[in-house]
């Protein structure tokens, strides 16, 4: 049995010679969320439970649908356990097929980590959670370090910090993410640093917070030299905040993405937040030049994230592309209203899990991320 | 409840409650039902869709319940038709 980690099937997915995904989960589990990457993955879905009652038509079925063609194919399925199984029939068959370890929740918690400037005084690395289009960054100068949004997953940035002989100084939230739980806190708390974050998002949070005030510039030590000015960028949230990294980057949260904007509508107030949202976008963001690069939270797309170069985009591209930017107040807040729509059942729970009013245990942290990011304003 | 065949699935995760329950469920007479007790969730759409597999089965019931050590259990009630 060849297992491969979730990390290494998004390189290959990334690479050359891509891996065919055998998807052995059911059919409504493969609806919901699937492996996707930089490009089209080729994917099929056969539910184990087919294997387990045809092994004989089943394994037919997927000889055909690889018909002559080369390259070696991934099993995928929920946790691993399936898909080992459905890798071992089809290896006893002659068929070089990998298993996904740990399934759809590795997948889902799988990140990788590129570098935004490789030189600089300021280095900056963009972490891709890339099952749930999730960013976040770790932000250095010298040897020390910030992370900004971390996921739960904080090994993730342990490893990235000592692998690069960082310490890490600060960790930052852009806002109360309501999507994902945050790894802020716990990484914080975990290094003995602050965790800073908006009080406005942050409102009877019983985790420690640092406050963040808009344009206040963030003081961390020997970071001086290197200013974070925070941006309050409302309309995503009422406490939105963007990071401005050394006049250069700004980390939008998910306020602006590179081809789309934040949800307004997720606060149940769609008109109220959008006029937020698009001062925000146009008065709050004029003084920041074309060049400044944006640096958001979420993609809408892994198109472009394979193994160099990091989603991203410079403002005065964003200013000139992004649809949603280039909208009057009324067109905005009339479509934001128009796509308004249910905020997922979860997010109430994983805001309180956020703020530390609530806690819970892994399997039901897996279940509460569950499927890709519904964050951006156009792409649900 | 008690007279049926039951397939203890407990603490098992897929694929090995549906391939416990192939196994017994081929080896029962025809007509006889099978009851499978699970804490996997995922079991509730798994075992729906193995029974489209098969026009040899019927899924009669599902059910939620909780055993005496205070698991979520799931119990699925099959019938073997041919």
């Amino acid at each position: 049995m060849t297992d491969l980690a979730a990390a290494a099937l998004y390189q290959r997915l990334a690479g050359d010679a891509p891996p065919r995904v055998l998807d052995v989960r059911n059919a409504q589990e493969f609806a919901r969320w699937r492996v996707e990457g930089p490009r089209p993955v080729d994917v099929l879905n056969i539910p184990y439970f087919e294997f387990v009652e045809r092994e004989e038509a089943s394994v037919r079925k997927v000889t055909d649908w690889i018909g002559g063609r080369a390259g070696d194919l991934v099993v995928v399925c929920a946790e691993g356990g399936s898909s080992a199984y459905v890798a071992e029939i089809l290896q006893g068959r002659g068929l070089a097929a990998a298993n996904l370890a740990g399934g759809m929740v590795a997948w889902g918690l799988g990140t990788t980590a590129r570098p935004v400037t490789a030189s600089g005084p300021v280095r900056l690395w963009q972490v891709l959670r890339f099952g749930r289009g999730c960013l976040s960054y770790v932000v250095a100068r010298g040897e020390d370090a910030i992370v900004v949004d971390p996921h739960r997953g904080i090994d993730a940035y342990r490893l990235l910090l000592e692998q690069e002989r960082l310490r890490l100084r600060a960790v930052f939230d852009t806002h109360l993410h309501a999507d994902h739980v945050s790894g802020g806190s716990a990484l914080a708390q975990d290094a003995g640093v602050g965790y800073h974050a908006s009080p406005r998002d942050f409102e009877g949070a019983t985790v420690p917070v640092e406050e963040l005030v808009d344009a206040r510039p963030v003081r961390i030590g020997l970071l001086e030299v290197l200013p974070i000015v925070p941006l309050a960028t409302p309309g995503h949230t009422p406490g939105s905040t963007s990071l401005l990294v050394a006049d250069a980057f700004l980390l939008t949260g998910d306020t602006l993405f590179v081809d789309d904007v934040g949800r307004p509508d997720l606060g149940g107030q769609a008109a109220a937040w959008a006029r937020d949202l698009h001062q925000t976008l146009h008065e709050r963001l004029r003084p920041l030049g074309d060049a400044v690069v944006v640096l958001p939270a979420h993609a809408s797309s892994l198109a472009g994230s394979g193994t160099a170069g990091a989603l991203a985009g410079a403002l005065g591209d964003l200013r000139s592309r992004n649809r949603a930017m280039r909208l009057d107040l009324d067109t905005f807040v009339r479509e934001a209203e128009h796509a308004a729509g249910s905020t997922p059942p979860e997010y109430a729970r994983i805001r309180a899990i956020n703020l530390g009013r609530e806690t819970a245990a892994e399997a039901e942290l897996t279940e509460l991320e569950l499927g890709k990011n519904q964050c951006a304003l156009s792409r649900r | 409840m008690a007279e049926y065949r039951t397939v203890d699935a407990r603490g098992l995760k897929c694929p090995m409650p549906i391939v416990k329950a192939k196994k017994e469920i081929d080896a029962i007479p025809v007509g006889e039902v099978l009851r499978v007790i699970a804490t996997d969730p995922g079991s509730v759409l798994d075992f729906q869709g193995w029974m489209k597999t098969s026009t040899s089965y019927e899924l009669l019931k599902q059910e939620e319940g909780q055993d005496e050590q205070g698991r979520k259990t799931f119990v699925h009630l099959l019938r073997r038709k041919a």
